[in-house]
């Protein structure tokens, strides 16, 4: 607002083609450094692409109707556990098969929600850890140990992604046998299973 | 015109909101940048892009930040990284508002996967208080 003749700024045409400018810096400038990263030995650049998703249901791995036999506690302990595959991925799992594992003692759950969410209410037994605390701090996942278990992860169910994504995590962190529970503790305590509250038991 | 109007309009305002404004893009950049695999993730939790270009975004993103703080900051270019700031910010608010109104809750990634802000009101005030703040440092001085 100067009227005293001093220079001005560009205009709108100027100013345009500026912001122009830093955009098409930063993009160059942004998959420079990727570029310079995946080259890097070792790589830390990301693909420029993400991988297709790799999950698919544990159900998918088992024998013809080994798995409809676990709904209710009576048949789970008659019927045979599920098999869990050695795959690369994470896979999904569903509650029956979860509580006839869980039951028999064969899984190590993991709640990847908030410390506050799970200290409100947790699937008994299962230990916290918050997937926003191990973006930040990887060691804590190599610490988690399965005791030759399987892993089953669940977060708040619904649009919940925690628990997926911590999979994902303890996947590329070279955990096997990791399965993601996406009904979570929603689905848990719908069915009445037990639950336990305050600080529970730190990974 | 109050003396409000008249604080608004001076120069110096625009000035002083530019750095200020310049170093929230800063900051914002250099806690993303070093960690591009934790932005795409958060990215998606946004689940506003289809699946595929996450990973570019997520690289390219905090250099635009940066450059775009830089000029705020320097005073080079600066009403340019005001706009391209004022753009980058509407888009945010408006990724922060659909999600909240999806009803999904998780960090925003907005300040790298430190600060741990989830998505929700206070984000979405802080989120038009920028937005504001840069439309102010986009005046022409």
């Amino acid at each position: 607002m100067s009227a005293d003749g001093s220079t001005r700024e560009p205009g709108g045409g100027g100013t345009l083609r500026g912001a122009l400018l830093i955009l098409l810096a930063g993009m160059a400038l942004g998959a420079a450094w990727n570029t310079l990263g995946l080259a890097s030995r070792p790589p830390w650049g990301i693909a420029w692409i993400p991988p297709a998703p790799t999950a698919t249901r544990l159900e998918a791995f088992q024998p013809p109707g080994a798995v409809a036999a676990g709904t209710t506690a009576a048949h789970a302990t008659a019927a045979p556990l599920p098999v869990i595959p050695d795959v690369p991925g994470p896979l999904t799992i569903e509650l029956p098969a979860f509580k006839h594992l869980y039951d028999a003692g064969r899984v190590r759950v993991v709640d990847a929600r908030e410390r506050s969410q799970y200290e409100d209410g947790h699937i008994a037994g299962a230990v916290s850890l918050p997937f926003d605390g191990v973006l930040a701090e990887r060691e804590k996942v190599r610490q988690l140990d399965a005791g030759g278990r399987a892993f089953v992860i669940y977060c708040s169910g619904g649009t919940c992604e925690l628990s997926m994504d911590l999979a994902k995590v303890l996947v590329d962190s070279g955990k096997r046998k990791v399965l993601v529970f996406e009904g979570g503790y929603p689905a848990w305590t719908a069915a009445g299973y037990p639950v336990e509250h305050g600080p529970g038991i730190e990974p | 015109m109050s003396a409000f109007a008249r604080l608004l309009a001076a120069p110096r305002t625009t000035r002083i909101v530019r750095i200020a404004l310049g170093l929230v893009m800063l900051a914002a950049a250099l806690t993303k940048i070093g960690n591009p695999a934790a932005l795409a993730t958060q990215i998606t939790h946004y689940r506003v892009l289809p699946v595929g270009p996450e990973n570019l975004l997520a690289v390219m993103l905090p250099w635009i930040e940066l450059l775009a703080g830089l000029a705020l900051v320097s005073g080079f270019r600066a009403r340019s990284g005001a706009w391209l700031a004022l753009a980058m910010l509407v888009v945010f608010t408006a990724a922060v508002g659909q999600a909240m109104a999806r009803g999904l809750d998780f960090e925003c990634g907005c300040f790298g996967t430190g600060d741990a802000t989830r998505v929700g009101a206070a984000k979405l005030i802080e989120n038009l208080a920028l937005t504001a703040a840069a439309a102010l440092a986009a005046r022409r001085l």
